[in-house]
């Protein structure tokens, strides 16, 4: 058991305390450590991966900036997770604002078609075997049908089923109660089992195996 | 479980949904020992439950692999980016924080050469006001030149709204400046009463206060007599036409002699009064 277990604190945290007292190689290590899944989240959320590596880059800047203020009541990685999970509501509400008449599956539809920022991605696929392309499928209808849920119920999902976060912290990220998550989680996932008709069949083809 | 639970339908199936919550709890990991026990238990002996278990799971499946077998973030370009970006914000904030504190006509301008539009909107926005203020002066100097043209100079106004005497027609001249001057007699009218009367007064003015003093009447009888005007048709015409020119010209003040009614009248007497002594 290291010292930052000892105290009770996650390296993450204990890294952000160093960079509060000055330690400038502590804030690039965070950085190094959270900017490719904060990236990941963010790109599921706005679907755009230059405006997610802005937003990554946004985060950090307003993590930056609350050194002095940072307390670790909670996990770092909670608190990143509402900074972004914050901007990237904003950055949504925004293009909703500026572009009011394009739908989600207008978005979904254009990503399928593949715009040349997305050409690179499409050409790599297409090397893969046959399972992953499916898995991509898979993951895209699942995507595009998480398009359609209310907001809360898709960053609640994305947190908790594509990142990995406990109810709790994706209560912290969102300022809810635990049990309000649990309804929003059980909620989107429901509503998308029901949506998508043909899910069993396209997760059957990439599932290995059920667990029963 | 509670045995009043939620049901919905969903592709034919019942779908307890008090059942669902605890599947979709269980596949998040969120269940506690017991309970993920009890419900695998139920699980095992369900093939609908198993069946709603496997499409959860899988779901979780795409869910975590979405996005995953998509090419890596730069992060060495994005942390050069960040850094970039945190040099501009702290430049930003010292630069704010220097232009808050130094004094305002010292500061300098906060836009640089590679914005000209931003500048040249701020100047103008600046100019502004003040060239409302340099236009509205320049509209009020012309309009107070228009106006001095049109009613004259000063003492010489014109128009109704300015007179306050609705008994004069026209209403040319105001009543503290306009001469006190008859109006325009009818030349038989000269021939049996020379006085004539005030404009504005009906009747005959009445006769000063102030008793006539004989020496000063005699001593304006041996004026001369080119400023004692005589009862007749000569004279008649010279008041119209002085009269009409101050109609036409608006011309009053000192330099328009007009001869005072009361003192012919005065004069006249003092005439008859010779005329009976003698």
């Amino acid at each position: 058991m290291d010292e930052t277990e000892q105290r009770g604190l996650d390296p993450d945290a204990e890294l952000m305390l160093a960079f509060a007292a000055g330690d400038g190689s502590a804030f690039d290590a965070l950085f190094r450590r959270w900017a490719a899944p904060l990236g990941r989240y963010l790109e599921r959320m706005v679907r755009d991966r230059t405006i997610a590596e802005d937003l990554v880059q946004e985060a950090f800047v307003r993590v930056h900036r609350a050194r002095d203020r940072y307390e670790p009541q909670a996990k770092f990685s909670t608190w990143l997770y509402r900074i972004a999970t914050n901007l990237a509501l904003n950055e949504l509400a925004r293009a909703h604002r500026a572009q009011p008449h394009l739908s989600l599956e207008a978005s979904a539809d254009d990503r399928s078609e593949g715009r040349p920022a997305a050409a690179p991605e499409l050409a790599a696929s297409e090397r893969r075997s046959d399972d992953m392309m499916d898995t991509q499928r898979a993951g895209e209808r699942v995507r595009d049908a998480m398009n359609g849920l209310p907001e809360r119920q898709r960053v609640a999902l994305w947190l908790s089923a594509g990142e990995g976060l406990s109810y709790a912290e994706v209560a912290e990220v969102l300022g809810a109660t635990e049990k309000s998550v649990k309804a929003l989680v059980h909620r989107a996932r429901s509503a998308l089992v029901g949506k998508l008709g043909s899910l069993g069949e396209v997760l059957g083809e990439t599932g290995e195996g059920r667990a029963v | 479980m509670s045995p009043n639970r939620d049901r919905g339908e969903e592709e034919g199936v019942v779908v307890d949904l008090e059942s669902d919550a605890a599947l979709s709890a269980l596949v998040d990991g969120e269940l506690s020992e017991a309970d993920e026990r009890a419900l695998r238990a139920r699980i095992a002996t369900d093939p609908a439950l198993a069946h709603r278990f496997a499409r959860f799971e899988a779901l979780n499946r795409a869910l975590r692999s979405d996005g995953a077998g998509s090419a890596d973030f730069d992060v060495d370009r994005m942390s050069a980016s960040l850094a970039s970006r945190l040099a501009n914000a702290d430049d930003d904030a010292d630069a704010s924080l220097e232009h808050a504190a130094g004094p305002l006509e010292e500061s300098p301008p906060d836009f640089g050469a590679f914005e000209p539009a931003p500048a040249t909107v701020v100047e103008i926005g600046r100019a502004r006001p003040a060239l409302r203020v340099a236009l509205a002066a320049a509209a009020a100097i012309a309009a107070l030149w228009l106006a001095t043209l049109v009613l004259g100079r000063p003492g010489a106004e014109r128009g109704p709204s300015m007179d306050p005497s609705p008994g004069l027609e026209g209403g040319l001249l105001a009543e503290e400046t306009r001469p006190e001057v008859a109006p325009i007699p009818d030349p038989s009218d000269l021939q049996e009463s020379p006085r004539p009367k005030a404009p504005g007064s009906s009747e005959a003015p009445a006769p000063r206060p102030e008793a006539v003093d004989p020496a000063r009447v005699a001593r304006r009888a041996e004026a001369p007599e080119p400023s004692r005007p005589e009862p007749g048709a000569s004279d008649a015409e010279d008041e119209l036409e002085l009269y009409a020119v101050a109609l036409d010209e608006a011309v009053v003040g000192d330099d328009f002699d007009v001869i005072d009614n009361l003192e012919i009248l005065e004069l006249m007497a003092a005439l008859e009064a010779e005329d009976t002594r003698g």
